[in-house]
């Protein structure tokens, strides 16, 4: 199984133009044919509002709409052209708090610089071959942020939105024991 | 040629009440994932690799370009200019993220000490951050590559023992 990254509309949004010539020349690489480039925020917005990408990559530290702004922008299901749109946030931040409010913010896959080929490769085939079903709660539309389900999970039930709600579970080790 | 999407196409959902399920969207999926072995992928990546070698001789280049940029929100920084705090810590951020994309994995190391500490501290020392820009301009002058440069490693290290005393003393002063 493979991509075939020529039947597929990239949008790269770095106020870097020297990391946008490094993304392009991997897609390309790639087979990508359609790369579209936006250099800021707004007009990484602009452009998916008018060329519908499939895939966009993005980074988070840009002027006039950040990366998250722009992905909360992009994740509005009354007023995007897509909302399902797989977003690749691509950063030099990696700390966890930094990785949970890319989740929370919509973002579907995260990449951590320093790029290399593997490392995007993966990415774009994970959102392409396996998307993740979406949520949608009062304070939240976008992809599933759990990975996996936890059968003893004890926290709270952010889907509920709102004031958190503790669902105690019985520990596995506690479900094992024979009564 | 991309096909377009269809917009009218509505996926199927579940509601729970707090929340609604909604499937995942495969278009993308049915469009573009094709049979292939892993030596196709193995190819498609080697190409790949050919594109950004032969974007390398560049890359000293570049990394002067956003060294300047650096330099400059550096300056309004220490101006005290309007937005400049915004401004100095993405030029920081992207010297992190690039640095070591671009061949530089020390300089990428110096930034994100820095990065770090703006993250955290409500002010960083001026002397700090002078400290950070000169190791990074003393790494991209003497064109070091590698991770394991003797003297570029020791530069790191100083870096790191300066940021983790200022931390020290930040937490100790919050008591």
């Amino acid at each position: 199984m493979r991509v075939d990254f020529a039947k597929l509309r990239f949008l790269i949004v770095d106020d870097s133009q020297f990391m946008r010539k490094v993304l392009k020349a991997l897609l390309h690489g790639f087979g990508a044919r359609e790369v579209l480039e936006a250099e800021d925020g707004a007009t990484g917005l602009e452009t998916f509002m008018t060329h519908g990408p499939d895939i966009i990559i993005l980074d988070w530290e840009m002027p006039i709409l950040d990366g998250l702004e722009v992905t909360r922008m992009i994740r509005q299901p009354t007023t995007s052209v897509n909302p399902f749109a797989p977003i690749i946030m691509i950063t030099g931040h990696s700390e966890k708090r930094r990785v949970t409010m890319a989740r929370e913010a919509g973002v579907t896959e995260f990449l951590v610089k320093p790029i290399s080929s593997k490392g995007l490769y993966d990415r774009i085939l994970t959102v392409v071959a396996f998307p993740r079903p979406f949520i949608r709660t009062k304070n939240f539309f976008g992809p599933d942020r759990r990975r996996g389900s936890v059968n003893n999970y004890a926290g709270p039930e952010r889907r509920k939105g709102g004031e958190a709600e503790v669902i105690k579970m019985r520990p596995l080790l506690e479900k094992t024991r024979k009564t | 040629m991309p096909l377009p999407r269809d917009q009218n196409h509505q996926p199927d959902s579940v509601d729970h009440g707090t929340h609604t399920v909604i499937a995942p969207v495969r278009d993308l999926a049915e469009r573009a994932i094709t049979g292939g072995s892993a030596k196709d992928v193995d190819a498609m990546l080697a190409k790949a690799e050919q594109n950004l070698a032969s974007l390398k001789k560049d890359f000293p280049e570049w990394m002067a370009t956003e060294f300047a940029g650096l330099e400059a929100a550096w300056d309004n920084y220490k101006g005290k200019a309007p937005g400049s705090k915004a401004l100095m810590f993405r030029k920081v951020h992207d010297m992190r993220g690039q640095a070591a994309t671009l061949g530089y994995p020390l300089a990428g190391r110096a930034a994100d000490g820095l990065c770090k500490l703006m993250d955290t501290l409500a002010v960083v020392p001026d002397s700090v951050v002078e400290a950070h820009i000169q190791t990074i301009r003393v790494i991209i002058r003497e064109n070091v590559n590698v991770e394991d440069h003797p003297v570029g490693v020791m530069m790191i290290k100083a870096l790191d023992k300066l940021s983790y005393d200022l931390i020290q003393q930040a937490l100790k002063a919050r008591g």
